[in-house]
């Protein structure tokens, strides 16, 4: 249980709130590549702010507040010049810093344009997606996690969540949910309703641990039949704070993204690269993106696959949920460890320092923890996935499911 | 036999003028439970507002813990409400 105010200040991420402070010092993916690609603006909310994301000729990107500071017209509707973007209303212009360079209709020799500054952020692309940073200056380095920089068929299921974004972080070290939302829910689901629901995700935790690392919480467990010497243990996955958490196992390595849109809606990314030593010469195809289903005609959950059970989870607690009536247990002492960190994170920043996970130094590639062998389950695991999970909205399908028979015949015969 | 009262005492707060929400039939059990949570670092003494710290309760058995940081010392521990003293370890809550 936590106070009203504790809720409160861990969930409020606008600008000026305590929360929105420590969230703006890091990156955060606002679009896809391909969606600047037809036309060169966008308008993308992050954080309770809005903003239009632009693509320069040169290739690259800025990011602007929204409202242009003459009259407050949108410059979504701008033009996007060779360094920045000009309003559609009145010519105002700015460069990527948000300095005002041009004022067309003030006279010749004003020098007004001199007193506006629009604030503007910094933007960069990585791994098929744009990405944004809108705190202090000078931007932390993009931090180049695995899953975005290697090798492999990208495939990205995204859909906009009406929920605040840390109930979902806190599902992310809670391992013990998947033997029952996962697993015991969805074999009570195939027993009414006719298929047969995973195996992989029913074996009981024999245990269950925690480790802070550099990047975050290192989450662990022992399922039954296994031994601390199996991936789950000895390897885990991390939750990467303060958003996002790395997966993955078979062949598919995943980071799973929350971007705080606002206090009360999260864009929630499940991230796939599936790769694997065994796999033949697979064209790299860029990156496929599509919208998972989580509710049906009837306004209902969809829960017959893993991630829609998860939605369901997140958002039927509310927009944001009441920690002042909740009744945690034992269990749940990796929520308990989450909020202890946000709390010292907050802490940190207070104290005009980096709050973790925040990455200065220039790096070619981050590579995360992460179990290969999941659940023990093998070479059925990435087709179980496929099937009951998020990807099986994915207009590819067909193709990660050959890739991945072709990988475990590949390892069957070497 | 455990006590039963009340770990501190709880004024009577029924009635919708003093309802928290006004929609949760446990609003009197959160009003107690946040009425018992630790107010202060039990190393340093700060007030463990939401400045100062936190502190998270949690169930284990029986018992009531309040994982607990403090922002000025940075003491970080588990305080447990209990209703009485058990001799022994118990094997499994």
């Amino acid at each position: 249980m936590l106070s009203k105010e504790q809720n409160e200040q861990l969930t409020r991420v606008g600008p000026g709130t305590s929360m929105g402070t420590l969230l703006r010092h890091y990156w955060y993916p606002v679009a896809f590549s391909k969606d600047l690609e037809g036309f060169p603006v966008k308008k993308v909310r992050l954080l309770g702010e809005d903003f239009a994301l632009y693509k320069m000729a040169n290739g690259e990107y800025g990011i602007i507040q929204e409202a242009c500071p003459h009259r407050r017209a949108s410059l979504v509707y701008g033009v996007v010049e060779e360094d920045g973007i000009r309003c559609g209303y009145h010519g105002w212009c700015f460069d990527t810093e948000g300095n005002c360079v041009d004022q067309p209709a003030e006279p010749d020799k004003s020098t007004f344009k001199n007193k506006i500054q629009a604030f503007a952020g910094s933007a960069q692309e990585m791994g098929g997606m744009i990405w944004a940073y809108i705190g202090e200056q000078p931007a932390p380095e993009l931090p180049r996690f695995d899953v975005f920089v290697m090798d492999g068929i990208r495939d990205v299921g995204h859909a906009t969540l009406p929920c605040n974004w840390l109930q979902i972080m806190e599902n992310s070290v809670d391992p013990h949910h998947v033997e029952f939302l996962h697993g015991r829910y969805f074999e009570f689901l195939g027993n009414k309703k006719g298929f047969e629901a995973p195996k992989a995700f029913q074996k009981k935790h024999v245990k269950v641990g925690f480790d802070s690392f550099e990047y975050g919480i290192l989450k662990r467990r022992v399922l039954e039949g296994q031994s601390e010497a199996n991936d789950d243990w000895a390897v885990g996955h991390p939750l990467v704070f303060p958003y996002c958490m790395r997966v993955g196992g078979g062949g598919i390595d995943q980071m799973q993204i929350r971007v705080p849109i606002d206090d009360t809606t999260t864009w929630a990314l499940f991230y796939s690269t599936h790769n694997s030593d065994q796999a033949g010469d697979y064209p790299d195809q860029g990156l496929t993106d599509y919208e998972y289903q989580w509710r049906d005609a009837d306004g209902n959950h969809i829960v017959d696959y893993i991630e829609g059970q998860d939605v369901m989870a997140w958002v039927s607690q509310g927009p944001i949920t009441d920690r002042s009536s909740e009744h945690i247990g034992k269990s749940d002492i990796g929520i308990v460890m989450l909020r202890r960190m946000f709390k010292e994170a907050l802490a940190a920043v207070e104290a005009g320092e980096d709050p973790i996970g925040v990455v200065r130094e220039p790096h070619d590639r981050i590579d995360l923890p992460c179990e290969k062998d999941k659940f023990g389950a093998g070479a059925e695991f990435p087709l179980a996935w496929i099937n009951m999970g998020s990807m099986r909205y994915s207009p590819i399908k067909d193709q990660l499911e050959r890739f991945h028979e072709d990988v475990a015949k590949a390892a069957a015969s070497a | 036999m455990p006590d039963e009262r009340p770990l501190r005492a709880v004024p009577d707060l029924r009635g919708p003028q003093h309802r928290i929400t006004g929609d949760h039939w446990w609003d009197q059990d959160r009003i107690a439970h946040l009425a018992d949570r630790p107010r202060h670092c039990p190393s340093c003494g700060v007030a463990l507002d939401i400045d100062h710290g936190i502190s998270v309760e949690y169930w284990e058995g029986d018992n009531r813990v309040y994982h607990t940081w403090c922002k000025e010392c940075g003491w970080t521990g588990d305080i447990i409400r209990i209703r009485r003293m058990v001799g022994h370890e118990p094997e499994d809550h």
